[in-house]
């Protein structure tokens, strides 16, 4: 029998462990490159398999994706964020994200996945936004999922 | 009040005053541990270490007491979700554990549903603000 002990935990955005802004974002920002606010701008988080570098990577390209097969499409999927502001804060809520691995081998032929970047997919480059760490790779076998889970929201901005 | 061209401004770079570790911690906790990625003689990127730990040991689903795993966990993924298997579109055919992506995690950010019937495994990576993270214990 288990035991719930404890009531559910939510967490603030400082306790998030696995959570990273890449460097080069508050630019792309302010520099109108990166539309948070609204839906203007279609953002997608990807599954990408070497270690990111959040001083120097600042485009989609930088990363290296898992294949584009078995129910993972290059580029990732839509989150449809949403950007709204209350005060002085902007909150950015997206939806959650399931892949299923179909046909018949691992989601993106990939035993090697590992972090969940989020980039800008309207802006030129796909600029990069911030990247999420599974904390050790991953597969995705044939009629398994994985579900990227933003909760009440991905980030906010004040 | 004197206008902008007569004030004296002072000029300081931020960037310039903060140390390496400073500007990674204002990235994030992840950047704040890591750093800058390291690289090889080749320049090739080195990965980081694994860091996943376990939380919560695995139980059955219908062991926890109900609503305690949020519904979103397994709406979309498990019961709305045509491409898998049958028996995996019922969240009570699964056992559930609980893992950390960091043991810096203040509570489980991973939860892994194993089917009883065909062992595929469905997994749920927590990356939100304000989301709600159960835990249990096995007794």
């Amino acid at each position: 029998m288990a035991t719930a002990s404890q009531p559910n935990t939510k967490l603030t955005e400082e306790q998030m462990a696995n959570y990273t802004k890449y460097e080069n974002t508050i630019e792309a920002l302010l520099n109108a490159e990166v539309d948070a606010f609204g839906t203007t701008n279609t953002w997608k988080v990807a599954i990408v398999t070497d270690a990111p570098d959040a001083a120097a990577d600042d485009e989609l390209a930088d990363t290296t994706q898992i294949g584009n097969s078995n129910g993972y499409t290059t580029g990732g999927e839509d989150v449809q964020n949403n950007g709204t502001r209350a005060a002085g804060i902007v909150t950015v809520a997206c939806v959650d994200v399931v892949w299923t691995a179909t046909g018949g081998a691992n989601l993106g032929a990939s035993t090697t996945g590992r972090y969940f970047p989020v980039h800008d997919d309207t802006s030129t480059t796909d600029i990069l936004i911030c990247y999420h760490d599974y904390g050790t790779t991953f597969t995705v076998a044939s009629g398994e999922t994985m579900t990227w889970n933003t909760g009440a929201s991905l980030f906010t901005a004040a | 009040m004197k206008p902008h061209s007569l004030a004296k401004p002072r000029v300081v770079s931020k960037e310039s005053l903060l140390t390496p570790e400073e500007r990674f911690a204002a990235l994030g906790p992840h950047a704040k541990r890591f750093g800058r990625v390291k690289r090889d003689a080749q320049g090739n990127k080195i990965p980081f270490p694994e860091t996943q730990v376990a939380a919560c040991p695995r139980v059955k689903m219908a062991d926890l007491p109900k609503g305690w795993i949020p519904a979103r966990f397994y709406e979309r993924s498990l019961e709305q979700n045509q491409l898998v298997a049958g028996c995996c579109r019922h969240p009570e055919n699964h056992d559930i554990e609980a893992r950390k992506s960091h043991p810096d995690e203040p509570a489980p950010d991973i939860y892994i549903f194993h089917c009883n019937e065909c062992s595929r495994k469905h997994r749920v990576f927590c990356v939100g603000v304000g989301d709600e993270r159960p835990m249990w214990d096995a007794s």
